[in-house]
């Protein structure tokens, strides 16, 4: 234990100095925020160090250093964080052998600090503010006014001798000055007072609008915004001093041009709703939607009953025609004969009930239809909520469009088309990344700057346009710059210099060719990476989020005239056409937009080669997967004469995936799986049938991936055997003590140990030897354990590596992500202080093997 | 004019009076009078006597200290959980199984009035037998709350329906019970079908959570 205390002493003397050293840095407001990441990172390394002691008080001790990140920076310069960083800097100097009997001598001081630590300076201020319960609301109506404002100013930018925007942007101005008050956030009171001083000397004044009271009101803005969010916390509030400092500019200064041109500007401005919005929790809505479902399928339910009734029809009518038949069988005798009465009897008595009953069958299909109609129509109109006006998703792009230009020293207008469409909330929030992409892309690369525009005759003001529309069914979405436009013959000419196409073929692209290859990964006519857009153009990046999306992209360029990218997505994620199939008795479903075909074949049409089974269809080969075996779901249990198979694409390749039976194709309204059960392999989302039963969607990528993994690893030569040499253990951590800890651990269980000091160098390590069991940590340098663990999963041939992560991370989502990266166990350092760590690793691995 | 108490239907009216009144020539009978209406009207504001005995027995402590438990069977084992905990009792349907995800306990995905919802086999997480066992026409999904997530199902053989529980006759649980099933428990019970093993929420809520991740 004392070579285990010396490594220890050692590392947390280290520790404490950066702790120190970060404390430090903590005085300076510049670097406040770095030095409390900082503080929060060793603080944290720290506590996985100290764990290996196995002593309670002086874990805590660790943890509660570590909180201090958590709250004011002045803590972590505090008395009590000082004498604590002493404290641990004593047990490190001390002689280690004398560790064990210095760790209890100190418990009292030790005792002593911890509530000291524990108490965070009181600042009235900050308690106030987050204690407040409508602070949330509070929170939500500055957001709201912030958001308007800055639209209402970029407006007046544009329109600056619009005095009568000002009004709208004081009311609210002064609207937040109250709500702050409320709240007691003194530090927006002032700032939101500021702002409606000045535009209020503005208006009073009169002339144009300045710049610079633009750029005052729009900091202006932001901060307020910052200041509800995070509280007054001391960066805030420096700036918030640096802002009010600045002195106000009279107008005379400001000259803005008057000749710009009056176009009619499409309106980014939401006008006033007749039709308010509401707030409703999705909780809630989800629930709308999921019982109006329900509706819809109970009412499709009343169709057998329909059918039956229509069956008891048939019946009765067959009686009355086997009552007449007798009647003539037994000669038709008169109604005055007693025979003759009864059957007229009968037949009167029949006759009335099938009148009856078709009476009531009547009625009761009008009933069902009516009942099926209203389902149906407060079904779409629960499915309606889900829509959101693609304004919503636009409405901060103008601002950033023209913040990036001024920071690329361009100039740039932003104008969109078709604010008002209505589009699916999922959609809308998975096109942010993709259209601010683009949209920074088009700054950074497309558009010229103001001298070089000028040459070329253009506006020095670049435009740019998005413009929403609906297009058969599909939101079409497309963003367009006037500015150089992408020079193809660079683009064949990278393709040449990087080595991916040679000269000849080169030569032969068409320009629809090149074009696509504008989206290849890794591809880029620039050289340098810019803080704006990153490496080059990154389009691959792009295009894989709107295949995500089921949707498509494409780009058209004139050189000297502009690009323009062409989106196109399903208007609605929520509701996704699917082929429903039995797998191993389950009823999985594949987007049908992602089938190649179906096939359904004779088993005689197989052939096999090399391990592998594969079918001809339309003169290709297509590898054939069982998915039932793929999905762990069990064995395929298709029919003996026939197989189905669903064929997929997925960048030029077809896989035939066999499955049991095809179903049918329905509109399924999907959702996520549980978050609780992380990421499942090869799924993507869950949905119910018309008639009410469950099914699982596959994600044909993730699917894909999976069936050329196996594909590759059944050509891969079989292992050697490996039952009677020792088994070997890679432990991966950065804290040296740890790591020596585990070591010892697995050595003493008889295992062959080896270490490694971060994710790259144990990976390295995995590649050139071979292990029976990785165990790892999670924050790592260069690559962390999720990162790592991801990487070997995903590798054919260290697929099937244990991988056991063990974190001092015992959050739920930190338990997800290790298990989302397919870790095959997740153990936190709390768990591995007993004998779970030991027996965990004899079920992955067994025995340590021979000369254990 | 007669006062409401003094009855005048049955004296000088047509309840058994002389029909003197001299309203009935205008009335006919003295339901349409309103000196009538007026006396019904007022029984029903009248001052409510203090209710008999019987409330206080009512008051008695003993019924504050119960509980109200859902009895439902695993194998052969009849458990209680706190009513509150279940959202619904459902027909018993197979769960659909979700990929990569057999080697668990997690039985996969059930739908319950259109929403779907994971199901556990809390059998096998209690060790009281085999998802395979959970067969038969009384098996019923029980769908149970869970804080702060999306509510968990799972099967059980038979559900009795809603027991109250007196606290008093609650007992300590037996140490002969294995660990998987005890460390789950508050105590142990007995209702019309034998022992009843009583569940602690939150015990029983973290093994399902664990279920899931497993």
């Amino acid at each position: 234990m004392s070579a285990l205390i010396e490594l220890l002493q050692g590392e947390v003397r280290m520790l404490v100095s950066e702790l120190q050293e970060s404390a430090r840095l903590a005085r300076t407001p510049a670097t406040t925020d770095e030095a409390m990441a900082r503080w929060s990172k060793r603080g944290q390394a720290l506590v996985g160090a100290i764990s290996v002691l196995g002593r309670e008080p002086w874990s805590k001790l660790a943890q509660s250093v570590h909180q201090l990140s958590a709250g004011r920076s002045e803590s972590l310069y505090g008395a009590a964080a000082s004498a604590a960083l002493q404290l641990l800097s004593e047990f490190a100097d001390g002689p280690s052998a004398q560790a064990e009997a210095w760790l209890e001598a100190r418990l009292a001081d030790l005792h002593a600090l911890l509530p000291a630590l524990k108490q965070a300076p009181v600042e009235s201020q900050a308690d106030d503010v987050d204690n407040n319960p409508l602070i949330g609301l509070f929170r939500q109506e500055v957001d709201d006014q912030c958001s308007r404002m800055a639209q209402m100013l970029l407006r007046l930018e544009q329109e600056p001798d619009r005095l009568e925007l000002i009004a709208p942007v004081m009311r609210a101005a002064h609207s937040i000055k109250g709500a702050s008050r409320a709240v007691r956030l003194e530090a927006a009171v002032g700032l939101a007072h500021a702002l409606e001083d000045r535009l209020s000397a503005a208006q009073r004044r009169g002339g144009a609008v300045g710049e610079s009271l633009i750029e005052f009101c729009l900091a202006n803005v932001d901060l307020l915004r910052q200041l509800a969010l995070h509280g007054p916390t001391p960066a805030l509030l420096a700036r918030r001093d640096g802002l009010l400092a600045q002195v106000d500019e009279p107008a005379a200064s400001a000259n803005v041009a008057v000749n710009a041109p009056v176009i009619a500007q499409p309106s980014y401005i939401a006008t006033e709703d007749s039709d308010p919005v509401l707030r409703i929790k999705a909780s809630l809505v989800g629930r709308l939607i999921a019982l109006a479902g329900s509706g819809v399928v109970s009412a499709h339910r009343l169709r057998p009953f329909a059918d039956r009734q229509q069956r008891l029809r048939q019946g009765i009518a067959q009686l009355g025609r086997l009552v007449d038949d007798l009647h003539h069988r037994l000669g038709a005798p008169a109604q005055s004969t007693p025979l003759g009465a009864e059957l007229a009897e009968v037949r009167r008595q029949l006759s009335e009930t099938r009148h009856q009953t078709q009476h009531w069958i009547d009625e009761f299909a009008e009933y069902s239809r009516a009942a099926f109609d209203l389902n149906e129509r407060i079904y779409q109109a629960a499915s309606l909520t889900r829509l959101r006006p693609f304004r919503d998703l636009v409405l901060g792009y103008p601002r950033m469009v023209r913040d990036l230009a001024r920071q690329l020293g361009k100039r740039a207008r932003l104008t969109i088309v078709g604010e008002a469409l209505e589009v699916d909330r999922d959609v809308l929030e998975k096109l942010d990344a993709p259209l601010t992409h683009v949209l920074r892309n088009a700054l950074d690369h497309g558009l010229e700057t103001v001298h070089q525009r000028r040459a070329a005759g253009k506006s020095e003001e670049g435009q740019l346009r998005i413009w929403a529309s609906h297009r058969a069914g599909m939101l079409a979405i497309e963003i367009s710059d006037d500015g150089a436009g992408i020079d193809l013959q660079r683009v064949r000419a990278r393709l040449i210099e990087s080595g991916r196409v040679n000269p000849t073929e080169a030569a032969q692209l068409s320009d629809q060719a090149l074009r696509e290859h504008v989206f290849a990964a890794g591809f880029s006519t620039r050289k340098e990476v810019t803080e704006v857009s990153g490496r080059g153009i990154g389009l691959d990046v792009l295009r894989e989020a709107i295949e995500r999306l089921d949707g498509t992209v494409r780009l058209s360029t004139r050189p000297g005239a502009g690009t323009t990218f062409h989106l196109l997505v399903p208007i609605s994620r929520a509701v996704t056409r699917a082929l429903t199939v039995r797998v191993a008795g389950e009823i999985y479903a594949f987007p049908s937009m992602r089938i190649d075909r179906v096939a359904r074949t004779d088993r005689s049409a197989v052939a096999a080669s090399e391990g592998l089974q594969y079918l001809t269809l339309a003169g290709r080969n297509i590898g054939l997967v069982p998915l039932a075996e793929l999905l762990d779901l069990g064995s395929t249990r298709a029919r003996q004469d026939r197989l189905d198979v669903v064929v997929v694409e997925h960048q030029g390749r077809l896989v035939g995936f066999v499955v049991d039976d095809f179903l049918g194709e329905y509109d399924l309204a999907t959702r996520p799986l549980d978050a609780r059960l992380g990421r499942v392999a090869d799924i993507g989302a869950i949905a119910l049938l018309p008639d009410g039963d469950p099914v699982i969607l596959v994600d044909v990528d993730d699917l894909m991936r999976s069936a050329l993994t196996r594909e590759r690893a059944t050509l891969a030569p079989a292992q050697a055997d490996v039952q009677t040499r020792r088994k070997r253990v890679l432990v991966v951590d950065d804290s040296i003590s740890v790591r020596e800890l585990e070591r010892q651990l697995l050595v003493g269980r008889g295992f062959d140990v080896d270490v490694a000091v971060d994710g790259l160098d144990a990976w390295t390590r995995l590649r050139d030897e071979s292990f029976d069991l990785l165990i790892t940590d999670v924050d790592m340098p260069r690559m962390d354990g999720i990162e790592l663990t991801r990487s070997i999963k995903q590798d054919p041939r260290l697929r099937s590596l244990p991988v056991v992560i063990v974190s001092y991370r015992d959050r739920p989502e930190d338990r997800r992500r290790g298990l989302e990266a397919r870790a095959d166990s997740y153990l936190t350092k709390a768990d591995f202080q007993d004998e779970g760590f030991l027996k965990l690793v004899h079920q992955l691995v067994g025995d340590a093997g021979a000369g254990a | 004019m007669s006062t409401p108490s003094s009855h005048c239907w049955r004296h000088i009216g047509v309840y058994g009076g002389d029909h003197s009144c001299p309203r009935l020539i205008e009335e006919i009978h003295c339901r349409n009078c309103a000196v009538f209406s007026l006396a019904a009207r007022g029984l029903q504001k009248r001052e409510v006597d203090p209710l008999p005995p019987l409330s206080s027995a009512l008051q008695s402590t003993e019924l504050l200290a119960s509980r109200s438990v859902l009895g439902f069977r695993l194998g052969r084992e009849w458990l209680g959980l706190s009513c509150e905990r279940v959202i619904e009792v459902a027909q018993s349907r197979l769960p659909r199984r979700v990929a990569h995800r057999g080697a668990g306990r997690l039985e996969g995905l059930v739908a319950v009035r259109g929403e779907l919802h994971l199901c556990v086999a809390l059998i096998e997480v209690l060790q009281l037998g085999s998802r395979a066992d959970l067969a038969g026409e009384r098996s019923r999904l029980v769908l149970l709350e869970s804080p702060n997530a999306a509510p968990i199902a799972f099967r059980a053989n038979e559900v009795s329906g809603l027991r109250r529980i007196d606290t008093a006759s609650i007992q300590e649980v037996p140490a002969t019970l294995p660990t998987a099933i005890a460390r789950c428990l508050s105590g142990v019970t007995t209702f019309e079908h034998g022992r009843m093993a009583l569940l602690d929420d939150s015990a029983l809520l973290a093994a399902l959570e664990q279920a899931l991740y497993s």
